[in-house]
């Protein structure tokens, strides 16, 4: 188990993470949702030892990480930027890798090398962008570590590869210890993955919850009332996390179970009503909006 | 969970990983060593005679020797120290292979030390293999000799030093900065920083206290590398005897300073590197308190030197002024810069106002206590319960400068340390329980003397002025030999014409400890083995031969007569000779040179003296036949032509001259207090069989003597 309490850190007066606290379970896959600049990387390079927050403790399976090799050992981190010795091959990263840990399976990493058509012998600095990503995922899976760090590791990844990538996830969940967190800001990518999700916005945490949790407790709903004191009614009644008005058409954003919503709603007997399923990316969305983030001016 | 041994898989790692920097330091060396020692052989086998070494003295001592510190091989050892600390810790200035290796199930501590060491390893082991095919060739050249293997291992240990000290000096500065050119820039600071501080803190004192001297080995810095390493130059320098034979053995003294020197920077670059964030990478400095610090240890020299440039560049009537535009100068521009490359931006300069306020103020204050002294430095004299014993030279009176080859600084019996006078009598006199020489420094000081250099037309009022102010201006050195073990040195400037300065001058002259400690021969002399004495009068020279008994009775008659000379006797009496004492390497060095230094004057005062050497075999009063002389030239000043030279040929006339001139050879080193003896613009040269002026051809004319014939001659010339 990962337990971050109120940690943070700062890059001369640039606040990275603020007061972060964040427990990761062991066994489920963590999503890190954030904007750019949101401080997921920060938080990542934090938890696995690489920065010392400026307050607050990381601790993996109850100890710290920071200067920590016997914790360490328990994490592979894989950067948005990973880095390869010059010239290397794949084999001589294994080899690398290797020395540093013990558990590194030699043979499965050849073995996934020819299942995902990377080139044993081939210089990586010849290897496409996602290529890399493979090889980063394939290193970090076969060091058999019980937590592995993936930053923006998806991004570079083709969707037959992404798929792969979450089977092979999958299979080590069943078969061992097996903790991954991603961060990342492709929401919908980590929709389908993730059992729990942190969302971070400037720096602080605005929830973690299981996904999905968080799906039943977030609805967006429809719906047209008879009067203007109905919808201002209701607007009070409920726990609206954000609410439009498109003519007689309300959309409102609501924390809460979809039945107990619906019966609130229909208390003031609207004309129509209906609830939409929402993603995650407009799970995502609406509570950074809450916060003043407003994605519409950044993409208008 | 982390691999065993995993120490040792990291140096491996790091030694594959980084091969080519054993492969270049293998080239390297190989040039340097193999390749440059065969064509050095080279030469010396095909043309020995123009090389005072053998083959393989060449090998034993230069290329295995003195080649370590004072050649193209430190360079490289430096240069690769430099390459292995950058391309090692380099890793340190880039995110993606700092957070890789952070991230990694190492300590911090094993990191360091195994890249440090592979750093090591790297270096050593193609170092090390060509050493020894250095020592194999010379064995298949037939230069092989007893001391070479000792000399290689010594010579392996002395580079491997300097590497670990210039290594370690490097990575510290690695660990110090985030960005690999402030990186490379703060390793050259910190490599040559002592230097430079040694260098400003030399000049500063020397422009703006006129008391200052300095004997350099007792006042170098030497924290840093460069300066650690031009002290082992010097003792590399002062451990080759005579033959040119180096002995390892004294330059140890000081080389082992350059292992505890190197573990405090190893220990100093891994504090650093322990406490350097991973997130330091990209910032010019890595620890955000040590930015202030360095920019007033940057830029407050930095201002000074470029003041000094300034000043340098002007004329002496306006150098403050110029100090100080170029102080101010050199302080903003470089100031600017210093915040530009900390902040990597150029927007930043005007970043720190309070911190560039603080140097400002800083700079201000040194300058003021240099400009207006301060803190006393020129007036500066030690109270008689501080002091043990002080040590004076007075400029140019009795100065006996000679190879000092014996009871030297590095005790070392074949030396060649060379020895001024002055140098040899703060190091050897021990003045004690003569209220005299205090007196004369705190007058000194108090008066506080100057020579003023004057641009005005000669002839002038102003001229003849300061002309006639400064005529009897003399220098005069104090050595303060404290209680607590340090020695300070004050020169003065004392004017001969004060009766008081010419009183006290006269007892210190006359004081026993001053005597003996100014001269090499009569306090150290007793225990060397001379085998000649070089004599010279006015118009003769001759060889003596010396027994020890012989040495020991001329040592003691001279002595004994030098201690009765007083400065009166110097002041108002013309020499009749000198005489050199010369040892075996001296008599080979004369024999090549036709010179050695240390002539010590015979006055006519030395009767015994002269009496013994002429029972010796030369006589001081012996004349010269004037049969043997075609010409006498006289050089009597500067006309429109050039010199005016005027010719005698007539016997009568070179009669006159001989009886009016003594040789300036004799009078070398005591020209101070003979001034009134000599005419100063009038000398002449002999044409003919002299054996005298062989050594040196010039004759001063005694004073009011020059004959009238001459006077008239030359008064026709300067007419025309």
């Amino acid at each position: 188990m990962i337990t971050a309490s109120h940690i943070s850190k700062s890059f001369g007066a640039v606040a990275a993470v603020r007061d972060v606290t964040v427990n990761i379970k062991k066994g489920e896959i963590f999503g890190l949702i954030g904007t750019n600049g949101a401080g997921k990387s920060t938080f990542l390079r934090i938890a696995c030892g690489i920065l010392k927050p400026d307050s607050g403790t990381v601790q993996v399976d109850e100890r710290p990480v920071y200067e920590n090799p016997s914790m360490k050992g328990k994490i592979f981190y894989i950067s948005d930027d990973q880095y390869f010795l010059p010239n290397a091959t794949p084999m001589d990263m294994a080899r690398f890798y290797r020395d540093f840990y013990a558990g590194f399976d030699a043979k499965r990493f050849e073995a996934m090398l020819d299942k995902f058509g990377l080139n044993r012998r081939g210089r990586i600095n010849t290897f496409s962008k996602g290529m890399k990503k493979q090889l980063s995922v394939l290193l970090g899976i076969c060091a058999n570590t019980e937590y592995l760090f993936c930053d923006e590791t998806f991004d570079g990844l083709d969707p037959v590869m992404r798929q792969a990538v979450k089977g092979i996830f999958a299979g080590e969940l069943t078969s061992r210890d097996f903790t991954p967190v991603i961060a990342s800001h492709n929401l919908r990518e980590l929709e389908d993955i993730c059992d729990c999700v942190g969302i971070l916005h400037q720096g602080g945490v605005l929830m973690q919850k299981d996904l999905e949790e968080m799906k039943l407790n977030i609805h967006t709903i429809q719906c047209v009332f008879g009067s203007a004191d109905a919808d201002a009614a209701l607007l009070e009644a409920l726990d609206v996390v954000k609410a439009e008005k498109r003519g007689r058409l309300n959309v409102i954003t609501v924390r809460g179970k979809k039945d107990e919503i619906m019966q609130t709603v229909n208390a003031y007997e609207p004309i129509f009503a209906e609830v939409l399923p929402l993603s995650l990316e407009e799970i995502f969305i609406s509570e950074t909006e809450v916060v003043g983030y407003d994605i519409k001016k950044l993409i208008f | 969970m982390t691999s065993k041994n995993l120490f040792f898989k990291l140096i491996r790692q790091d030694c594959k990983r980084r091969i080519w920097f054993s492969v270049l330091t293998f080239i390297t060396f190989f040039l340097a060593l193999e390749v440059f020692m065969t064509m050095r052989l080279g030469e010396i086998g095909s043309r020995p005679k123009e090389f005072d070494f053998t083959a393989a003295a060449y090998v034993e001592n230069y290329v295995l020797g003195k080649a370590g510190v004072t050649s193209h091989i430190v360079m490289c050892v430096c240069a690769m120290a430099f390459l292995g600390a950058f391309f090692g810790f380099g890793y340190m200035h880039k995110r993606a292979q700092t957070d890789t290796y952070h991230s990694m199930p190492v300590g911090r501590g094993t990191l360091f030390w195994s890249r440090y060491l592979s750093g090591v390893v790297q270096f050593l082991t193609p170092f090390v293999l060509h050493v020894l095919i250095c020592v194999g060739i010379a064995a298949g050249q037939g230069c092989y000799t007893p001391g070479i293997l000792s000399n290689a291992l010594w010579f392996i240990v002395m580079e491997l030093l300097i590497f670990l000290l210039v290594y370690s000096v490097c990575i510290a500065a690695v660990c110090l900065t985030g960005n690999i050119v402030v990186g490379m820039l703060t390793a050259g600071c910190m490599f040559c920083a002592s230097s430079l501080l040694a260098l400003l803190k030399e000049m500063l004192f020397q422009t703006f206290f006129c008391t200052y001297i300095t004997f350099s080995e007792t006042e170098t810095l030497a924290f840093s590398p460069l300066g650690m390493l031009g002290k082992l130059a010097d003792r590399m320098n002062a451990g080759m005897n005579a033959e040119g034979v180096l002995d390892y053995g004294l330059v140890w003294t000081y080389l082992r300073v350059f292992l505890p020197a190197a573990a405090v920077y190893a220990m100093a670059a891994y504090v650093l590197y322990r406490c350097r964030a991973s997130e330091a990478c990209g910032r010019a400095i890595a620890f955000g308190a040590a930015e202030p610090v360095m920019k007033t240890v940057i830029l407050i020299p930095a201002a000074l030197y470029s003041g000094l440039f300034f000043g340098q560049l002007s004329s002496e009537q306006q150098f403050f002024g110029w100090f100080l535009f170029g102080a101010v100068f050199g302080f903003v521009v470089l100031g600017l810069l210093l915040e530009m490359i900390f902040r990597m931006d150029i927007r930043g300069i005007f970043g720190h106002k309070k911190q560039f306020v603080f140097n400002g103020v800083c700079l201000a204050l040194l300058i003021l206590i240099f400009a207006k002294d301060v803190l006393g430095f020129n007036t500066y004299v030690p109270l008689d319960t501080q002091l043990q014993s002080c040590a004076v030279s007075i400029n140019d009176v009795m100065d006996v400068t000679r190879t000092v080859r014996k009871n030297s600084r590095y005790e070392r019996h074949t030396s060649y340390m060379m020895t001024s006078a002055m140098e040899y009598r703060m190091d050897s006199m021990q003045i004690q329980g003569n209220p005299s020489a205090m007196a004369l420094a705190r007058k000194a000081a108090k008066e506080g003397l100057r020579y003023t250099y004057y641009n005005e037309e000669a002839g002038s009022p102003e001229y003849q002025r300061l002309w006639e102010q400064q005529k009897d201006y003399c220098d005069i050195v104090f050595g303060y030999q404290m209680l607590d073990g340090r020695q300070i040195y004050r020169r003065y400037v004392i004017d001969l014409a004060d009766a008081g300065t010419r009183a006290l001058l006269d007892e210190i002259f006359q004081d026993y400890d001053y005597k003996i400690g100014s001269s090499p021969v009569l306090n150290s002399g007793w225990s060397e083995e001379y085998i000649q004495a070089y004599c010279r009068s006015s118009f003769n020279t001759g060889e003596v031969g010396l027994t020890p008994g012989r040495q020991a009775k001329l040592l003691e008659t001279y002595q004994s007569e030098y201690i009765r000379l007083t400065l009166a006797d110097v002041m108002t009496t013309y020499p009749v000779g000198s005489m050199t004492f010369l040892t075996k390497e001296d008599v080979e060095e004369f024999s090549r040179y036709g010179y050695v230094e240390g002539a010590y004057l015979i006055y006519p005062q030395f009767t015994e003296t002269i009496a013994l050497l002429k029972e010796y075999g030369f006589d001081y009063y012996e004349g010269v036949a004037v049969e043997t002389i075609s010409e006498i030239r006289v050089y009597a000043g500067w006309g429109d032509d050039g010199n005016i030279v005027l010719s005698y040929t007539d016997k009568e006339q070179i009669a006159q001259l001989l009886d009016s001139i003594v040789s300036g050879m004799i009078n070398e080193g005591n020209r101070a207090c003979s001034k009134e003896l000599y005419e100063d613009s009038v000398y002449c040269s002999i044409i003919g069989a002299v054996a005298a002026a062989e050594g040196g051809n010039y004759y001063y004319f005694k004073k009011d003597r020059i004959p009238d014939f001459v006077l008239e001659e030359s008064a026709d010339l300067y007419k025309k």
